[in-house]
């Protein structure tokens, strides 16, 4: 017996330094084999590559609206768009059936926090596309994967849709970490991701860029609604305890400080587990006449704000919110819980027009969204959905008819895209001015529930520009760098 | 079907028992894994592979305290976090080289096993269960308050104003690329289960099989319980610390990526794999990090399918395979290589005639 185990050891003990050995080997050889297969970073558009916009075809190209088949909702204005207002696409009536092009996203699905109503939503877009002539007779073939907030899986997604799906673009990704995580690996293969932008690093660069400002900026709209409705004494930010969202509060903290109020950042684990002791909390940190800015999803927020209701709060403090709640659903559920308690008393920062204003692109996304039979709600998030899509095509449309569709001209195409409008937007959106930081969408609105809808209560309006003062603690933000390269 | 015999406690392992053949075995598995796989399959599958690998080492943790010792604990996902978090700080502190990094992150998580262990000294079964899934709750909720360090000044090291929400540590110099550094995981990995096999052929393996069928009679025979059941939960802790340590540098860690019920998961795929064969940790491995992406990506299944096929899986494995899958898998393997003996043999026989 015990020669026999002495044996195993000794077979065994032999094995560890055959194995050791081969570490030593396998990290030697292993080198950096799979970067050899990989676009070089110069390989990747960079913005003194992009050429002058006056290379995009001439608008005039553009089909005639009267050609769009009829909806019942008429197309807007003409605009320097080749897509026009409330049109999908070309809007021509004929199915799409030359080679497909091949697009993917990616959102964040956990409970609490669902951001796959946006590709969704761009989805049943570039569906509506197809369906009207596609990009110059290509039909657009977008699918999305969504993932756990774990660094594992978004890197893998990434792989996948690169890679494994070979697609030509990324589009509609909203994730509270990916920004974190394949900045590097998309820039070394050459793709310019269209997003909706959580995770704070979206906005820091123009290897993404986002058709949203996220919720750094929205909590600060949000923060300003509630600062100009009379919040006095302290203002409070509560966002999910995800990634990124300590850095999210800290756009509140700066402008409690550059208006001498006191200041303290939640992170509260969603979905909320007890809305009648958060809301208690809330109100009590916020003390007599403070400011609330909540930072939660539509979901999330409505048992939160049903508890305050209940608890007799909703006039302790001044309540805001950051975009995701401009969703009709929430102000009907408000009625429906809580009578005319909220009308006019939650202030949300809208970075997207409300979605009942009539205007063709609005009305466009509500008409595609109930004809598909979405299993979403419409809310802010749809809209960010339709914009992605609609700006996309806008990107293939402007590469002209017969454009050679690769991911490097996809992605200049969409690098290089100016001047996209929406009557969902307060200003004209752009990929990138070259600023250190990219944020253009950075003007917003503020609407709130009324008898169960949602409406505006303050029209555009510019998120507050905050310089960085060191001695005063104020991390500040690039906005005035932004607006000045916007001109 | 093969029904266990409930009273046959044998330890059948490739490893334990390491004859010539097994040992083959094992070293054409690590080859395969480093050589074949980089070859065959795309950089996702790659990448999914990589998670198998480092994970196999936290179940390897969880499947020593179980089926070698009757240590149930539902603290090894925050071991894993442990281990990160571990491996992120020193790093911060001191520029080591990564294999120093990952040998002393195993080594603190394992003095940090100890001490989850400690207090459950006297304790079996349910109540081990109980107190190791609270001693989960609560690193879970000081990582939840403290955070991954992420650069930052001071003992815990995170600064809120460093907008990336993703925290991860350089891989080595030699092991930049996905590629290369699957094969460096590989290799630790494989490491870790020659170590857990030296262990369980030596005296602790001994020790650790007389604790588990029973405590009191190994205290009579002379055995320290207190001793041995220490060193698993160290051992246990380290090897999964050392997996934190390469997961932060494959992919990155954030805070709420190690939820307290992923520890019941893992005990689920652990059991469903087999606890009393090192080769179950593997397979449990694969069915943690691998199983999903194939009902996703492949069959095109809700990843919610899985705790529905776990529950029935453990369910089934419990009543029918205690010795888990891999058990199955090795029945399956000698079924079929008996019958292609038995076929050869008659081909030499009808030659002969």
């Amino acid at each position: 017996m015990r020669s026999r185990e002495t044996s195993s050891a000794s077979i065994i003990r032999r094995s560890v330094i055959g194995l050791a050995v081969l570490s030593l080997v396998a990290a030697a050889c292993g080198g950096d084999d799979d970067d050899s297969g990989t676009p070089a970073v110069t390989d990747a558009p960079t913005a003194t590559d992009a050429p002058d916009t006056t290379d995009a075809p001439d608008t005039t190209d553009a089909p005639d609206t009267t050609d769009a088949p009829d909806t019942t909702d008429a197309p807007g204005e003409m605009t320097g768009m080749i897509v026009q207002p409330g049109v999908c696409g070309l809007g021509n009536g004929e199915a799409a059936t030359g080679t497909p092009i091949k697009l993917g996203g990616a959102a964040t699905n956990i409970p609490g926090v669902d951001f796959t109503w946006i590709p969704k939503m761009a989805k049943i877009y570039f569906d509506c596309v197809n369906e009207n002539g596609g990009i110059y007779g290509h039909p657009i073939e977008y699918s999305y994967e969504d993932g756990a907030p774990d660094p594992a899986v978004w890197s893998a997604i990434a792989t996948k849709l690169v890679e494994t799906d070979k697609v030509l673009a990324i589009v509609g990704n909203t994730s509270l970490l990916e920004c974190d995580v394949n900045g590097q690996y998309y820039a070394d293969h050459g793709y310019h991701p269209i997003i909706a932008g959580v995770a704070p690093g979206c906005f820091l660069s123009d290897q993404w860029s986002a058709v949203n400002m996220g919720p750094y900026y929205s909590n600060l709209g949000g923060a300003q609604a509630a600062l100009r409705a009379g919040a006095t004494g302290k203002l409070v930010v509560a966002s999910p305890d995800q990634p990124g969202m300590d850095f999210n509060n800290t756009s509140v903290q700066d402008i409690a400080i550059q208006e001498g109020l006191d200041f303290e950042g939640i992170l509260e684990t969603v979905p909320i587990a007890d809305p009648a002791g958060f809301a208690q909390r809330l109100v009590q940190a916020a003390g007599e006449g403070g400011g609330v800015v909540l930072n939660f999803t539509g979901p999330t927020v409505l048992p939160l704000l049903q508890a305050i209701s209940e608890q007799g709060l909703v006039d302790s403090v001044i309540w805001a919110s950051s975009t995701p709640p401009n969703d009709p659903s929430v102000s009907a559920a408000l009625k429906d819980c809580c009578g005319t308690d909220w009308d006019g008393k939650f202030l949300i920062n809208a970075e997207f027009n409300v979605l009942d204003s009539g205007l063709p692109d609005n009305n466009k996304m509500i008409e595609l969204h109930d004809a598909a039979g979405a299993d979403f709600p419409i809310s802010a998030f749809s809209q960010f959905g339709y914009v992605i899509g609609k700006w996309t095509t806008e990107a293939l449309l402007r590469m002209g008819e017969g454009a050679d569709y690769t991911v490097e001209t996809v992605n200049q195409a969409i690098f290089d895209l100016k001047d996209a409008e929406s009557d969902m937007i307060c200003k004209p959106w752009y990929y990138t001015n070259g600023s250190s930081a990219n944020v253009s969408n950075n003007t917003d609105r503020t609407v709130t529930p009324q008898d169960g809808n949602m409406v505006q209560v303050e029209d555009c309006f510019e998120i507050e520009a905050i310089a960085k003062d060191d001695a005063k603690g104020i991390n500040g933000n690039p906005l005035e760098e932004i607006r000045s390269n916007e001109g | 079907m093969t029904h266990a015999n409930p009273t046959d406690n044998r330890l059948p392992s490739i490893l334990t028992a390491a004859t010539p053949r097994r040992v083959i075995t094992f070293v054409a598995f690590v080859l395969i894994a480093l050589l074949l796989l980089p070859i065959v399959l795309s950089a996702f599958w790659m990448k999914i592979m990589f998670e198998m690998a480092a994970y196999s080492l936290v179940t390897l943790g969880l499947g020593l305290l179980v089926g070698r010792t009757g240590i149930y604990s539902l603290c090894q996902v925050p071991m894993m976090a442990a281990g990160a978090w571990i491996a992120l700080r020193v790093h911060y502190l001191v520029d080591l080289p990564f294999p120093l990094l990952l040998l002393i992150s195993g080594l603190l998580t394992g003095l940090l096993g100890i001490v989850i262990g400690l207090p459950a000294m006297r304790l079996s079964g349910l109540y081990l269960a109980l107190v190791t899934l609270m001693a989960a709750g609560a690193i879970t909720l000081l990582l939840t308050v403290v955070k991954f360090p992420n650069g930052g000044d001071g003992f815990w090291g995170f600064d809120k104003l460093n907008s990336s929400g993703q925290n991860i540590l350089p891989r080595p110099s030699s092991a930049t690329s996905d590629i290369a550094f699957y094969r460096y995981t590989v290799v630790v990995a494989a490491i870790g289960f020659l170590v857990a096999a030296i262990h369980i052929t030596g005296k602790p393996g001994r020790a650790w099989a007389s604790i588990r069928q029973s405590e009191v009679t190994a205290v009579s025979a002379g055995v320290n319980t207190t001793l041995y059941k220490l060193w698993a939960f160290a051992l246990s802790a380290a090897v999964t610390g050392v997996a934190g340590g390469l997961i932060v540098a494959g992919t990155g860690v954030t805070t709420n990526q190690f939820p307290v019920e992923q520890s019941i998961t893992l005990l689920a795929v652990v059991l469903l794999g087999g606890v009393y064969n090192l080769w179950g940790a593997v397979l449990a491995a694969f069915f943690l990090r691998v199983f999903p992406q194939i009902l996703d990506k492949k069959l095109g299944l809700p990843v919610e399918v899985l705790t529905m096929l776990f529950g029935v899986g453990v369910i089934s494995t419990l009543a029918m395979q205690p010795k888990g899958v891999v058990e199955d898998l090795t029945n399956l393997g000698r079924f079929v290589g008996s019958k292609f003996a038995r076929s050869e043999r008659a081909e030499h026989e009808g030659v002969a005639t």
